[in-house]
């Protein structure tokens, strides 16, 4: 169900990001977890108009300290807490949808992928966001405790296609933390900022930057 | 001799005696890096590949293929 309630005064970014550059802007978060959280209020913040969420998971007592969510909403759908959540945050117009996306619609204009398995984005960029022309911009995004990787693309360049997919590998391979390691609040509020800037760069097009890796322990961000 | 600075999930940020160049490859066999695990390395905030060179007092980032979200 879509909702909408009193929109920002955003006087203090127009010089920054431009109302104009997001009229009709649509945005479609897949994974409302430690990154998809963020984002969404990052973006909603930033004056985004128009959100589709996607996650089938509850809010379970370990999540809150990563995600954005809050003491009160445990036991509650991942969508149902993030559209109350942005709601009174933003006002923005949110459609929660409390389902693994498994292409229900159509994905275009802005797509972010914050799911948490390699698998599972594979997935989901073969079969609904490759070389997709409705979809203007397309970001991935992945943690791992203090490290973070970012790709940001337009799924229509043959170039970035071919260069994301050398970055893409099986669940199998990836590397599984302990589960007293798996995130940390300052790696998932970096990457709501990084993927911000990323949006951002899109929407008034500067060059966006198509790999954003960091290693926040060690304070190195490598951009290319 | 010099330190390069190695930095990854799985050996933790380390400095490594490090005497002439080598490449990437010979570098992550030394410090036992699994390449397999290796998702991509970057020295001195740039992307590389295993044939680049690293020189000692570098800085290399060893990114393991992470998954969470």
């Amino acid at each position: 169900m879509a909702t909408h309630s009193p929109t920002m005064d955003l006087t203090r970014q127009h010089g920054i990001l431009p109302q104009k550059d997001m009229d009709d802007l649509e945005t479609t978060i897949i994974g409302v977890g430690g990154i998809g959280s963020w984002l969404a209020l990052a973006l909603g913040k930033m004056g985004l108009p128009s959100f589709r969420i996607y996650d089938a998971d509850i809010v379970e007592a370990p999540n809150i300290p990563t995600q954005a969510f809050r003491l009160e909403d445990e036991g509650k759908g991942k969508v149902q807490a993030m559209q109350e959540i942005l709601i009174a945050f933003t006002g923005c117009s949110i459609t929660a949808i409390p389902e693994h996306f498994a292409g229900q619609e159509r994905l275009k204009g802005i797509v972010i992928c914050a799911v948490d398995k390699m698998d599972t984005r594979i997935d989901i960029w073969q079969k609904f966001v490759r070389f997709n022309p409705m979809i203007s911009l397309y970001v991935e995004a992945r943690m791992g405790a203090e490290e973070l990787r970012v790709y940001s693309l337009k799924p229509t360049d043959p170039d970035l296609v071919h260069r994301y997919e050398g970055n893409l590998y099986p669940s199998s391979e990836a590397f599984q933390a302990p589960c007293t390691e798996k995130s940390i609040a300052y790696t998932v509020f970096t990457s709501a900022g990084i993927i911000s800037r990323e949006v951002k760069a899109h929407l008034t097009g500067e060059p966006v930057a198509f790999e954003n890796i960091l290693g926040l322990k060690s304070r190195v961000w490598v951009v290319q | 001799m010099k330190n390069t600075q190695l930095i990854s999930i799985a050996t933790r940020t380390q400095p490594v005696p490090q005497s002439k160049p080598m490449t990437v490859k010979d570098f992550l066999e030394m410090v036992k890096v699994t390449l397999s695990e290796v998702e991509s390395v970057s020295v001195n905030c740039k992307r590389v590949t295993m044939e680049d060179m690293i020189n000692p007092g570098d800085t290399v980032l060893v990114m393991t293929k992470i998954e969470g979200g």
